[in-house]
């Protein structure tokens, strides 16, 4: 009987394939419209870019950064997020511009950022500190400031072009509550490097104030939630949104870019920031 | 095949120049395929916008395609992730609702009953799939609902091979003791948790 059972299951498994191949005739897609008519009419209009985008990521992490020469991805940093209106696809997309870096201000747009924390949250998967540095191909660093101890939640995201790790602080001396999270501080840690974006947000005249981290860093401070872009090697743009309704500092550190939120000044925030390791 | 790809190739090279109406053509070769992707992985309403959008992208990109490898897949991987893009605007986590009905497959050799059988068969498979973690349920679907091969299901989702191979083969693992009853619920749990 049990030399029986794995046949039996892979025949079981057969099955299964078989039923799901023919369930593929009962998806019920709506009639496509014309699209080969609607892409070419939007690109005609000129709206943007007209001709193929040969930008190309203009990095290459060669040493000791080498492991994420292939996992690189550029973060986009975008624009003021408005707390209480929702997004639209066809909003978003003429909020970032159809390369991601065609950055305008539309603030009408954006999604609000989520306003409890739970798993909802979306930060990502549950997990151990120690299980989130195995997962990722990035060193993970934890804020040494007076007032925080461990973490008291980490979640891990590694799904294609969005390696990151969420790192969840309490409300404790120094780090007051969140208005609508109730979190002290949240630090966002992404495989991947924002610098090239920061000079389109000012450019673009985004009310951001650029500071530096422990003398060395290039970072970007704003008051208001941001939402973040990531742009993968293969020039993939994904959006990661702001989670808590408060100020954060955004910087890049040997190829990791950093996001801390919470309810700190700028002075605060870039202590906290000067402090991971 | 050769000559296929070489005519994709042609349209991208004309599509870089600015040609849209190339492009145009690149389009109505796979639309269809882009349309029925951005669906089956959750796009629902949007489906429309996202595929339109992902079109647009793509243009833009044409310059990172290496023309030496198949237009399709590389097309798919852009509209999945406006897909996924689409879906963290709401929730990473949402439930997205699967687009599967039961099909009315009127035939003369069939009782009502075996209609309504079959019927609840598919609720039975559509409800399972959907109960399912979202990277085993995006391998599943890609395999079976849009019948990608393996390499292109691993591409496009932007996995290794031996991931996709694994998700595929968890999953159906996690199907068959959703789809029999008898299992005992920890298992099937231990099964829908496996990565």
């Amino acid at each position: 009987m049990v030399s029986d059972e794995p046949r039996e299951v892979n025949r079981r498994a057969r099955d299964l394939e078989a039923e799901f191949r023919k369930l593929a005739q009962t998806l019920d897609v709506p009639t496509p419209p014309d699209y080969a008519t609607r892409v070419q009419e939007r690109l005609e209009s000129g709206s943007g870019t007209t001709r193929p985008n040969l930008w190309r990521p203009p990095f290459g992490f060669t040493g000791p950064l080498g492991r994420l020469a292939t996992a690189t991805i550029v973060l986009v940093l975008a624009i003021a997020i408005v707390l209480s209106v929702p997004a639209t696809r066809a909003a978003v997309a003429d909020l970032f511009g159809f390369a991601g870096v065609n950055v305008r201000t539309a603030p009408s747009a954006a999604p609000s950022p989520r306003t409890t924390l739970d798993a909802a949250l979306d930060l990502g998967e549950p997990v151990t500190l120690d299980e989130a540095r195995q997962r990722l191909s990035f060193p993970v660093s934890l804020p040494a400031a007076p007032g925080l101890d461990a973490p008291d939640a980490v979640y891990v995201t590694d799904e294609p072009g969005l390696e990151s790790v969420n790192l969840v602080y309490r409300p404790t001396t120094g780090f007051p509550a969140t208005a609508e999270t109730h979190v002290g501080l949240l630090v966002g840690e992404y495989a991947g490097t924002a610098t090239p974006y920061f000079d389109k947000l000012i450019e673009a005249g985004e009310p951001v104030t650029q500071v530096t981290v422990d003398d060395r860093w290039p970072g970007i401070y704003f008051t208001d939630p941001h939402q973040i872009l990531v742009r993968d090697p293969d020039g993939l743009v994904h959006e990661d949104r702001p989670r808590l309704a408060a100020p954060t500092l955004v910087w890049v550190r040997e190829g990791v870019t950093y996001r801390l939120e919470g309810a700190l000044d700028m002075t605060s925030a870039l202590a906290v920031a000067a402090s991971m390791h | 095949m050769a000559s296929e790809a070489a005519t994709d190739a042609t349209l991208v090279e004309a599509a870089r120049n600015g040609d849209v109406a190339s492009y145009g053509q690149l389009v109505k070769r796979y639309e269809a395929v882009a349309h029925r992707t951005a669906f089956a992985l959750g796009a629902g309403d949007d489906t429309a916008d996202v595929v339109q959008e992902a079109f647009v992208k793509a243009y833009l990109a044409l310059g990172r395609f290496r023309v030496s490898e198949p237009f399709r897949p590389w097309l798919l991987k852009i509209v999945i992730n406006e897909t996924r893009n689409r879906w963290r605007w709401y929730s990473r986590h949402r439930t997205v609702p699967l687009p599967l009905v039961a099909q009315e497959l009127a035939s003369p050799v069939r009782t009502p009953e075996q209609v309504a059988e079959e019927n609840e068969r598919v609720r039975s498979l559509r409800d399972a799939l959907a109960a399912l973690p979202r990277h085993q349920r995006d391998v599943i679907t890609c395999r079976y609902l849009l019948d990608l091969t393996e390499d292109e299901t691993a591409q496009v989702l932007r996995i290794p091979n031996g991931t996709a191979k694994s998700r595929l083969s968890r999953g159906l693992t996690a199907l068959q003791a959703m789809l029999r009853p008898t299992i005992a619920p920890e298992v099937v749990e231990a099964e829908r948790r496996g990565v």
